[in-house]
């Protein structure tokens, strides 16, 4: 095809070849599990943002059933059920007969007793059933997962974007420079990844305790080593190209080379990198937060919903567990199948 | 080559020497002491087989070698316009780059950034030395694309390399190197990865701009019969 059209110069093919991307959505467009892969991940997206943005499940806090309350489709078999019984007062039995003048606390309860309207609990009733249960506070179980669910999100793709920045960086200056300045960024990595994962995960976030913030900067200070030996190839493949020398005879310095005339080259790595870390991270999360290390107490997770089903399982309350489990691998699973798509539809050599 | 009008010298090259450090830590040595000059507005050919140097002499012209395995040996000069570009530093040889001596190469394929559109990397140049902006250097690359012939310039400018033929592509690869009028045009083997019909394109057009924008070109080339008819079309 190339033959001909340069053998005859003028002749048109059309339509006209289209750009990467285009292709690669053509592409991911054909394949149908990527395709339904990306709504499914598309609509969690949406989820994550609206719980960013406070829209959806910003009541998850709410204290409005009994603890444990079952969810509302269970039906219980008659032995299970206590009897109805009414909430009748019960006058406690003083245990010494005393006068009221013998009595030294008479006055005040006597004060209390008229007040006694005041002090009560207005709250409305505690709901005895939830849509998917309640967990020990009776907080729903619904409305955590989907704002535990978006916290997860945006630990993952935050820790991806920013492990994916580091690991860039260094790889480029790294691959790009070569020499010295390799030299010392490879040993650097080395003595880094001789280190177990998990363990060096532990010890970050030991160190620098709970909450959202640090635990994106725990996984982003231990993860972006797998990218940085990527893109520390690519640039070494990459910077001896033709048009990079191009461009160095154009005058165009070393910043600029790299990371305007080299990096969009590797884009279509870097996005595939980015969506296998950020479900990676995701699951770090998760065993992070199942270890105790994870977000704040005042905050909630799918891994910090996950650490609490341990105690309910033993007392038979598995809706809990039920939500996280079909919340996490439904997200993952999606995401996975979505990465696979993405780098068949985005890498020219596999066609 | 040149004429008895004009003998001022643009460019003047003394005793280069180049040499390759080795594996080893020996030297080879690439080039032995080439001298030759360039005068203003004139086309100069070097003729020689593959691996004779003329590729090493463009670069070294350019400060292109890898410095970490190539030397200059202190004696050599490049002159252009009375300075010695051996002495520039690094940030000084970049404002030249592109504006004062700008190079064509081989592959016009592989010396095009894929991701970007022809019009963007014609833009860039402009943008960098001419300081032009975005917008500017967009309309300005269109007029540029139009200059050295590329059909229908305001669509192509959008095309990504791989949209383009060899030929449209040197074309670009012109384009580019013309865009801040620079004066001196090295074009290393501009034809070699073009099939012939082309090849005679491209060095006429090569030929129009010299006449033109009053630029000198070093011809770096590898068959004679391409020098002579070159020698043909420039008396």
């Amino acid at each position: 095809m190339n033959a001909i059209v340069e053998a005859v110069p003028g002749l048109k093919i059309e339509p006209a070849s289209k750009s990467l991307w285009a292709l690669g959505w053509q592409r991911l467009k054909r394949n149908k599990v990527g395709f339904i892969a990306l709504w499914v991940v598309v609509a969690y997206l949406l989820i994550a943002v609206g719980g960013w943005l406070n829209i959806v499940a910003s009541n998850w806090a709410e204290e409005v059933a009994v603890p444990y309350a079952p969810p509302s489709w269970i039906t219980k078999g008659k032995d299970e059920q206590l009897p109805a019984k009414t909430a009748t007062v019960v006058e406690a039995q003083p245990i010494v007969t005393m006068l009221p003048s013998e009595d030294p606390l008479a006055q005040e309860l006597e004060a209390a007793q008229k007040n006694t309207a005041k002090y009560a609990d207005n709250s409305p009733a505690k709901l005895e059933t939830m849509p998917f249960g309640a967990d020990l506070r009776g907080r729903g179980v619904i409305e955590k997962t989907i704002k535990g669910t978006s916290t997860s999100i945006f630990v993952g793709i935050f820790g991806a974007v920013l492990a994916l920045s580091i690991g860039t960086t260094l790889g480029a200056v790294s691959g790009y420079f070569g020499g010295k300045v390799d030299d010392f960024f490879t040993w650097f990595y080395s003595i880094f990844t001789s280190v177990p994962d998990m363990l060096l995960l532990l010890s970050f976030a030991a160190v620098s305790g709970r909450g959202i913030s640090t635990i994106i900067m725990v996984m982003a200070l231990t993860s972006w080593t797998g990218t940085y030996r990527l893109v520390r190839a690519e640039y070494m493949k990459l910077k001896n190209r033709e048009y990079v020398q191009a461009a160095d005879a154009i005058g165009a310095s070393h910043y600029r080379r790299m990371f305007v005339h080299i990096l969009p080259n590797i884009s279509h790595l870097l996005l595939v990198q980015f969506s296998l870390m950020t479900v990676a991270l995701i699951k770090y999360e998760a065993i992070l937060s199942f270890l105790g290390f994870g977000v704040g107490v005042r905050q909630v997770s799918l891994g910090s919903m996950l650490a609490e089903t341990p105690a309910e399982l033993v007392q038979g309350f598995w809706w809990q567990m039920l939500a996280v489990t079909i919340a996490m691998s439904v997200l993952v699973t999606a995401f996975s199948l979505l990465v696979d798509a993405l780098r068949d539809a985005l890498d020219p050599k596999v066609k | 080559m040149s004429s008895a009008e004009n003998t001022e010298t643009l460019l003047s090259v003394r005793n280069l020497v180049v040499n390759f450090r080795q594996e080893d830590g020996e030297k080879f040595n690439a080039i032995k002491g080439v001298s030759f000059d360039i005068p203003k507005n004139r086309t100069v050919a070097l003729v020689g087989e593959s691996g004779s140097g003329k590729s090493v002499t463009s670069m070294a012209i350019m400060q292109l070698l890898p410095p970490n395995n190539t030397e200059i040996s202190p004696d050599s000069q490049i002159l252009f316009e009375g300075k010695n570009l051996l002495g520039l530093s690094a940030s000084e040889l970049r404002k030249m780059r592109g504006k004062d001596i700008a190079m064509i190469f081989q592959e016009p394929m592989s010396s095009l950034n894929p991701v970007f559109t022809v019009g963007d990397q014609v833009a860039e140049t402009l943008m960098l030395h001419a300081g032009l902006g975005r917008r500017a250097a967009a309309k300005r690359a269109v007029e540029l694309l139009f200059e050295v012939g590329l059909p229908n310039p305001s669509e192509k400018a959008k095309a990504y390399p791989h949209q383009l033929s060899g030929g449209q592509q040197q074309r670009v690869m012109i384009a580019m190197a013309i865009a801040c009028e620079p004066k001196l045009l090295i074009a290393d083997e501009p034809t070699t990865a073009l099939d012939v019909t082309i090849q005679k394109q491209i060095l006429q057009l090569i030929a129009e701009l010299q006449k033109k924008h009053g630029m000198s070109v070093l011809f770096l080339l590898m068959i004679w019969a391409w020098s002579v008819s070159l020698l043909m079309m420039w008396w």
